[in-house]
């Protein structure tokens, strides 16, 4: 099948092969090997999980704050051998246990609060 | 002793770091083509190329030998360009074409000249989109890493006529769309 009549086609092909980009190749190499990485790995992402609470708390500056997350992540998905889809995915999972915990400690509070006044006004 | 032999054998060895740099060096290049050519997307094809070689990693240790290590390679190349495709068609085309002038050689002093050569590579980069899916691994896969039409086959799961037909077809109807502006 290799025909003549490819033979410009063939030489167009070979002229326009691309260089691996040199930040790729930089991103593939610091994927470490060790499983002691990849756990210190896993418990550095639990405590980064926190912040996207945080910053969802906060709301200001949160342009300039996700850009910075979104690098972060890359590198502890990359450290933990997982792409970053996986990562966000796991930080949004865990920021999101994170959020309902905070909801249900607030309401926790509240209620309490709400029994307290409660109290003070029967007893006055 | 071919070089995926030397890389296998120093991974054994327990040289993971001088194996990986190996991979890097013999198909690193290679992936990044046909991860590009079969997307047409640069960042896609960055993250293509960065989860094949995650999944390589992981499983280089399980690796038996079944097939050659080149045929283990792509077949996981083709597997992520498949799924990163196949996500891609669930958020519907939102258009394939972008402006990447990060992958021409901008360092050519002739301006005209480099102008030329980005307009060349975006035309037949747009013209292998044009491909179905199956003619368009098969072509990138023989013009990437000059596989053989039997490795392709491996590869792709399919039979050798099919390879053969699937390679002829993608370049008559490539031959066809960049006649008229290369003159090819």
């Amino acid at each position: 099948m290799q025909n003549d009549n490819f033979k410009q086609l063939d030489e167009i092909f070979s002229e326009i092969q691309y260089d691996l980009p040199p930040k790729i190749r930089k991103r593939i190499e610091s994927i470490p090997l060790g499983r002691e990485i990849q756990t210190a790995g896993y418990l550095i992402m639990v405590v980064i999980s926190l912040i996207p609470g945080l910053v969802w708390l906060t709301f200001q500056n949160y342009s300039k704050i996700s850009y910075g997350l979104y690098q972060l992540l890359e590198w502890i998905g990359t450290s933990i051998q997982i792409n970053v889809t996986t990562s966000v995915f796991l930080v949004a999972l865990n920021a999101g246990l994170l959020i309902a915990t905070l909801f249900v400690l607030l309401n926790y509070y509240l209620e309490r609060r709400q029994q307290l006044y409660l109290y003070q006004y029967l007893s006055n | 002793m071919s070089t995926d032999d030397i890389i296998l054998s120093s991974y054994k060895a327990g040289n993971k770091k001088g194996a990986l740099t190996g991979l890097i060096d013999s198909h690193g290049r290679s992936i990044y083509n046909i991860a590009l050519f079969m997307l047409n997307d640069e960042t896609a094809a960055e993250d293509v190329t960065h989860d094949v070689f995650l999944r390589i990693y992981k499983g280089l240790s399980h690796f038996k030998g079944k097939s050659t290590l080149s045929t283990w390679i792509y077949r996981i190349t083709k597997n992520v360009c498949y799924d990163y495709l196949k996500r891609k068609k669930k958020w519907k085309n939102e258009g394939l074409e972008i402006l990447d002038n990060k992958v021409t050689d901008l360092s050519n002093p002739d301006p005209e000249e480099s102008y030329q050569t980005m307009w060349t590579q975006r035309t037949v980069r747009s013209a292998v989109q044009k491909l179905p899916e199956s003619q368009r691994m098969a072509i990138t896969l023989s013009y990437f890493h000059s596989l053989k039409y039997e490795d392709i086959a491996v590869i792709m799961n399919v039979s050798l006529g099919t390879v053969k037909s699937n390679i002829f077809r993608g370049k008559k109807q490539l031959k066809q769309i960049l006649e008229p502006i290369l003159g090819v």
